[in-house]
């Protein structure tokens, strides 16, 4: 089917039979039972495990390496220092980074040498005893600061720090600022946040004297992983093959931008045995999943009296850390995406990527759109109060709709965010909390766009799917998309059933492994549902015409007049005439003179561009929509900001999985109130100081407020059965929305994150000292 | 390669000292090892030898005594908040133990080890320093016993000897109509230490001066403290707002927190005020009826 013909399939009338129902998850049982088995359960004969030495400082000279004590301890298998590598960088979009430092190292945590030894107290020891001497030199951490002349270099054979420089306008904010009768603008700034998995980054590795290596590793990206891993170990993709296990959530953070498989693969080469590495706790804190993006925002707008939006500029300033990783896609998304979501007539985005010697940061669910809306939410806001407007009205007057192209090219096909936000506002009480108001307590609201895949890596986002019927005539989906606890797998295991006809139950799909599943991206920008669904609803239809090719042979009627129901085939409109089951269809077709499979592929590759020289392109074939409302509670006397009330509304089309989707609005609410209230990186010269769970506070479920979730009634006909993304618009306008709640209940605004009860006491405190001097003046 | 860790797990409390002795500073006792488990891990701690302490039945006892009830060190968290006689006897301490970590914590962590391991952060010192509770003290010397708010020396340092246990708490039955209050400020999270912990039992008499007070902080110093001047700014005067909050910001002078994730120490200064005038002003709540 091409895109066109999707693009105009109507909305089906019909009951779906699988689609939209709480089926139980295909991992379910595994899990709950423990048996499920992750990248730390996987031992081969002879494996050795690996201990990492990183740097203990932020920037300085590697003046030498001295490995022999550590050679000579029994049981040590291996010592690699960047000698032992190919020599080459890598990364994501910039290939900036070594897999051990080389000459100098650039952040607290970065790999120096590693160590193989029989066991991981003895690896442990033998790193401790490799001699480093270093020379510290001037560190910057500080972006603002890295940007200016004669800053320290982080990357020595660069000009600057700026890695990344963005310079667009569309329209003409000056004259969209003239036109305007209000004009808002403020600074904010936002924190470094971390994925905080329940399991660490791991791997295991074994390269076999042949020049195979195979990497069971915990990638949300297998085979971006494989391609990256080829480049930074010089070797070819084919004779590298990566195995996802089960993997303990990623948010972003596994999507192979770190070195933890290259530091196992280079040990396994020089042991000549497997080899695993899994992460601390503490390392997954300095040099594991790469955090979130900081940035610091101005953001300027202009209105029209009536409320329409004439004009937004921004000015961006974001850490990358010390290497690139994810960040400069992150900070693209910062920079532009939020155009899609309200119609700006004129838009600017002056944005810089600036390399310091803090930890690399990177991709995190959300991918720039939480950082970009903490600003943007809140300029909305303070437009919605200079207007003496309410933010809810004036969102809706602004809002995307149906056929909106935004300035930057992406074209908009579902799009009920103007349903979402009546509904938010429905299931919150907007109207009558704001008419009954309480002291010290607050509304806030704030609205997300965020796309199903993103073309960016290269002129391709599609995903490719391969089902095979057994001879019993139970499905298998082979997919090498990834499971990474997000319930991807169920998802396509109920598309496959919907198309085919089948029951649920007789529906299963593979792990990913790069040797024997089709190419595929993998999880991330919330592509999985709407791209590997219709990649995965082709394969089915594929299969579903071989099935009833064989079909009308045995039940003699035409195919096209055959229909399978339950996992049995026959004539349409003629209940108790022949049928035929698919078991035995399946069976049938192999099990003869001259028999064949019943297998098939599909691939879907959405109408979407890869972005231009200016940044200009359609870059997602569908856009998902979100918004979200809080009623909060100041403790005055401390600052405490309590949720009454939380209410998010997603607009993602079809509904596949409700529970699944319910939930993963609550973890991804979960995540963004972390980031609003509590999730912060404490530092000391580019050193960590809370690298750990007692100090570094993610919520828990005692910390949850009363939620309320909710579904706008939805269709995207480029999706599989109206589907399109969900995952990460969830946390995209948290942090805005709580601010803005707080805003609304005590008068005060925290414009840097996390917004602390301290934070808003001293806030109190001072504008209740301004209050005093002003009645005195 | 390294050396393996030793676990022995004696049955008698003569053996565990014999123990203890014969390693010196080798050896760790271990009870629960909710914060012990993290300090080796982190390699704070690098003891050779563990002496687990669980096997000893004695030491996990709660029994009621002449003046109020015992409980031996290795009880767990949870065994001393559920126990009907601790929170007869000293219902402040159930209601602290209520909001200790969470439950799957409170049901590994023991009394004893939480005392013994002197971070300023847990609340339960607090709570016993509110009660008046006495540690007995079980060594190569023999038996001692030590008021708790003598026992904290410094950041995690007690009044514990080399080859010393802690084996037991002793909580003085509440005099009637006391009232109390065991209040926890958690600005981030509900698991999370305190940015300030306070706990309160005081009296009233007929005329509604208070007879009696005792205030018990934990989060605001190097140990876990009693807050005199407070106590002193309540003692004899009548429990009015204007008392209560005078008496409660005198409690800014006596502590000495530091900066850290859940708090500057100026606003840990200001939380300490409030939530010492919250504690007093429940506490006084709960007087109400049995003043006389």
């Amino acid at each position: 089917m091409s895109i066109e013909e999707i693009a105009t399939e109507p909305a089906p009338e019909a009951e779906f039979s699988v689609v939209g129902k709480d089926v139980g998850r295909v991992d379910g049982d595994e899990k709950v039972t423990g048996r499920a088995e992750f990248v730390a359960d996987v031992v081969l004969p002879g494996m050795l495990w690996g201990a990492v030495v990183r740097s203990p400082y932020a920037h300085a000279r590697i003046l030498s390496i001295n490995t022999s004590k550590a050679r000579s301890v029994r049981g040590v298998w291996a010592v690699v220092t960047a000698e032992d590598t190919a020599g080459k960088t890598w990364g994501a979009f910039i290939r900036d980074m070594p897999i051990f430092a080389v000459d100098k190292v650039r952040y607290v945590g970065e790999e120096v040498a590693a160590v193989a030894a029989q066991d991981l107290e003895t690896a442990r020891y033998a790193a401790s005893l490799i001699e480093i001497e270093y020379e510290e030199i001037d560190a910057i951490f500080d972006p603002e600061a890295s940007m200016l002349p004669g800053a320290p270099l982080v990357h020595e054979e660069r000009e600057d720090n700026i890695a990344v420089k963005i310079d667009v306008e569309r329209g003409d904010v000056e004259h969209g600022f003239a036109q305007s009768d209000v004009i808002v603008e403020d600074v904010f700034v936002s924190q470094p946040q971390r994925h905080a998995p329940i399991e660490t980054i791991g791997s295991v590795a074994n390269y076999r004297p042949g020049g195979k290596l195979t990497l069971w590793m915990n990638t949300q990206t297998p085979f971006m992983a494989r391609s990256r891993i080829a480049w930074a170990l010089d070797m070819t993709q084919g004779d590298i093959r990566i195995i996802q296990p089960y993997v303990g959530g990623g948010f972003g953070g596994k999507s192979c931008d770190d070195n933890n498989a290259l530091v196992s693969s280079v040990l396994s080469r020089v042991a000549g045995r497997p080899v695993k590495l899994i992460n601390s706790r503490e390392e997954e804190f300095v040099a594991g999943s790469r955090p979130r993006v900081p940035m610091k925002i101005a953001v300027k707008m202009g209105l029209k009296k009536n409320g329409l939006v004439q004009a937004k500029s921004i000015r961006v300033v974001a850490d990358n850390g010390a290497y690139c990783g994810k960040a400069p896609g992150v900070f693209n998304v910062a920079s532009l995406r939020h155009d899609t979501g309200y119609r700006y007539p004129n838009v600017k985005a002056e944005s810089y990527l600036v390399y310091t010697n803090n930890i690399p940061t990177g991709a995190f669910r959300g991918f720039g759109n939480p950082s970009a809306e903490w600003a943007i939410e809140q300029a909305w806001d303070l437009a919605a109060d200079a207007l003496g407007a309410d933010p809810v009205e004036l969102a809706l007057l602004n809002a995307a709709e149906p056929g909106y192209v935004s300035p930057h090219g992406n074209r908009v096909v579902s799009c009920e965010l103007k349903q979402s936000i009546r509904k938010a506002a429905e299931l919150l009480g907007w109207d009558e909390k704001r008419a009954n108001r309480k002291p010290y307590r607050g509304l806030g609201m704030g609205t997300t766009v965020h796309v199903s895949g993103k073309r960016h890596f290269g002129d391709y986002d599609g995903s490719s799917a391969v089902i095979k019927i057994n001879e019993d005539g139970k499905v298998f989906i082979i997919c090498g998309e990834g499971e990474n606890g997000q319930g991807t797998m169920t998802v396509l295991c109920q598309i496959a059933a919907e198309e085919l006809g089948v029951p649920f139950e007789d529906v299963s799909i593979s792990q990913a492994d790069t040797d024997s599943t089709t190419y595929c991206h993998g999880a991330y920008a919330s592509r999985l549902t709407y791209i590997a669904g219709n990649a995965v609803k082709f394969a089915a239809a594929e299969v579903k015409r071989q099935l009833l090719e064989t079909a009308s042979e045995l039940i003699e009627a035409a195919a096209e007049d055959l229909v399978i129901e339950g996992g049995t085939i026959s004539v349409r409109g003629a209940p108790g005439s022949r049928s035929v089951t698919v078991a035995e269809t399946a069976w049938s077709r192999q099990y003869r003179r001259g028999g064949k499979p019943i297998v098939g592929a599909g691939s879907f590759d959405p109408d979407s561009e890869l972005q231009d020289a200016n940044r200009y392109g359609n870059e997602s074939g569908a856009y998902n929509f979100g918004v979200q409302m809080a009623e909060v509670e100041v403790d005055p006397e401390t600052g405490k900001v309590t949720i009454l009330d939380y209410v998010s509304v997603a607009d993602c089309g079809t509904v596949i999985n409700p529970i699944t989707a319910a939930g993963q609005q609550e973890g991804a609410i979960a995540q963004g109130i972390g980031y609003a209230l509590t999730e912060h990186c404490l530092v000391e010269d580019g050193r960590p100081l809370n690298p750990n769970f007692s100090d570094y506070k993610i919520p828990c479920t005692m910390d949850m407020p009363p939620l309320k979730i909710g579904f706008a009634d939805s269709y995207e006909p480029t999706g599989p059965f109206g589907a399109k993304g969900l995952g990460e618009l969830g946390l995209d306008p948290t942090a805005a929305v709580i601010s803005n709640a707080i805003h609304d209940a005590c008068g005060v605004r925290i414009k840097e994150l996390p917004i602390t009860a301290e934070k808003v006491y001293f806030a109190l405190q001072q504008k209740a000292a301004n209050e005093v001097s002003e009645g005195k003046a | 390669m390294i050396a393996p860790l030793a676990y022995v797990r004696p049955e008698r409390l003569d053996e565990a000292l014999a123990l203890l002795s014969e390693f010196g500073s080798d050896a760790r006792p271990i009870a629960g090892g909710t914060a012990l488990a993290i300090l080796m891990k982190q390699q704070l701690v690098r003891p050779n030898v563990l002496v687990a302490l669980d096997g000893i039945e004695e030491l996990r006892l709660i029994s009621k005594t002449d003046d109020g009830v015992c409980i031996g060190a290795t009880a767990t968290h949870r065994e001393v908040e559920l126990s009907p006689l601790v929170s007869d006897c000293a219902p402040l301490l159930t209601r602290t133990l209520g909001h200790v970590a969470t439950i799957r914590i409170r049901n590994a962590g023991t009394l004893g080890g939480n005392v013994a391991h002197a971070d300023p952060s847990q609340d339960p010192p607090a709570t016993l320093i509110a009660l008046g509770a006495t540690l007995t003290l079980v060594g190569p010397d023999g038996r001692r016993v030590v008021p708790v708010d003598e026992f904290f020396v410094d950041y995690y340092e007690t009044a514990l000897r080399e080859g010393e246990l802690l084996t037991a708490i002793d909580v003085p039955r509440a005099p009637a109509g006391t009232g109390i209050s065991s209040l926890k400020f958690l600005p981030r999270s509900a698991d999370d230490y305190a940015t300030v912990s306070v706990a309160v039992a005081l009296r009233v008499d007929g005329k509604g001066l208070c007879t009696d007070v005792r205030v018990g902080l934990a989060s605001v110093a190097a140990v876990p403290i009693r807050a005199r001047h407070v106590e002193e700014a309540l003692l004899g005067h009548e429990l009015d707002s204007a008392t209560i909050d005078e008496a409660a910001a005198a409690v800014r002078d006596e502590i000495d927190p530091i900066s850290d994730g859940r708090g500057s120490a100026e606003y840990k200064r200001e939380m300490a005020r409030v939530f010492v005038a919250r504690a007093v002003r429940e506490a006084v709540g709960a007087t109400a009826g049995h003043g006389a």
